[in-house]
């Protein structure tokens, strides 16, 4: 019998690794296509320095950016699954490990201590998760190391609920023109609409573990996505925020039920180097590495 | 007490061509973009 403890622990640093230095493989598509069809000089130089970047990364499995992001877990943990609250002690071992062997770049900072140099904050809270608790024996840990700079541009706001979609439509244009060149585009954009003020923007993030390209199966949402993808590269914000090349790789929705008094709208913004990395464990302790 | 936040020292080697994107002349493609976008925006929003 494997300590499932520690798998869980070496999985999810395994996993602080994939993120931090390979990206998903439809991102990387993403940006060479990007590349490709970008016309003006100056925005494809920035598409091929980000494109020689991550091959390199990849090369040589160095960070691919040098902000490596503050850690979060999306932790689905099945009814028969043998550990539960250890998962969150062997995550937070996995983070400060993962500090020291990718290496990471220490980045949970103290309003009063200063940086921990862990990645793990002395209050608790960081990394942070997001537990989910579901039928059957397996866990499934997925790592989102997320960049300071483009989470420095996401947007919430309680919109009129009279406004209605084009109320929320009209909020996600405002908060990517508010960001224009300042987070590193090409941008991914995650949008949660409903729930409460803390919900939409948590369904906003996790909106952006969807792979790009892959749409909300309800069609009434994924036309909104596609509209929107649409509408937002008309900013013209471009590759590294120069005006030439994309501006928004994809838009990806998630509703929620609302209030009747409110219509709370949460935008999440992730630079090019949208990272993240998934596994399953089953019960036994055998790791399936989600497709990356 | 730790005073630094976030430092990496690195070591570079034929690093660049580099953008420019302000210049001693005044020029500046992040302040034009900025502009550009802000013009977009309000044409999008009035298309919406």
């Amino acid at each position: 019998m494997k300590d499932i403890a520690q798998v869980v622990e070496d999985t999810a640093a395994k996993l602080l690794k994939i993120a931090a230095t390979i990206l998903p493989s439809e991102v990387k598509e993403a940006l060479i296509t990007g590349e490709k069809e970008t016309e003006g000089s100056l925005g494809k130089s920035q598409l091929i320095a980000i494109n020689e970047n991550v091959g390199l990364a990849e090369k040589f499995s160095k960070p691919m950016c040098q902000d490596t992001g503050l850690v979060s877990f999306f932790v689905k943990i099945g009814d028969k699954f043998p550990i539960r609250s250890e998962v969150k002690t062997a995550l937070i071992k996995a983070t400060k490990r993962a500090t020291e062997d990718v290496p990471l770049r220490p980045n949970a900072v103290d309003m009063f201590e200063g940086n921990t140099k862990n990645n793990v904050g002395i209050r608790g809270f960081v990394p942070w998760f997001y537990f989910d608790l579901v039928e059957g024996e397996d866990c499934e840990i997925i790592a989102l190391p997320k960049g300071g700079g483009s989470s420095n541009v996401g947007k919430m706001k309680m919109i009129p609920p009279g406004k209605g979609i084009k109320g929320v439509k009209e909020f996600v244009v405002e908060a990517l023109a508010a960001a224009g060149p300042l987070a590193c585009p090409p941008y991914a954009v995650g949008v949660g609409v409903g729930g409460g003020e803390d919900m939409c923007m948590n369904l906003a993030k996790k909106a952006l573990l969807r792979p790009l390209f892959e749409y909300h199966e309800d069609s009434k949402i994924s036309e909104i996505e596609k509209e929107l993808l649409t509408t937002l590269n008309k900013l013209e914000i471009g590759a590294m925020g120069l005006g030439e090349g994309p501006s928004v790789l994809d838009v990806h929705m998630e509703f929620a039920a609302r209030h009747p008094a409110s219509l709370p709208v949460g935008v999440v913004i992730s630079c090019w180097a949208l990272r993240h990395a998934g596994a399953t464990i089953d019960e036994e302790g055998n790791v399936e590495w989600h497709p990356h | 007490m730790v005073l630094y936040e976030c430092l990496w020292v690195y070591e570079v080697e034929e690093f660049g061509p580099l953008t420019v994107t302000i210049d001693a002349q005044g020029g500046n493609l992040t302040a034009e973009s900025k502009k550009n976008i802000e013009a977009n925006k309000e044409k999008i929003l009035k298309e919406l």
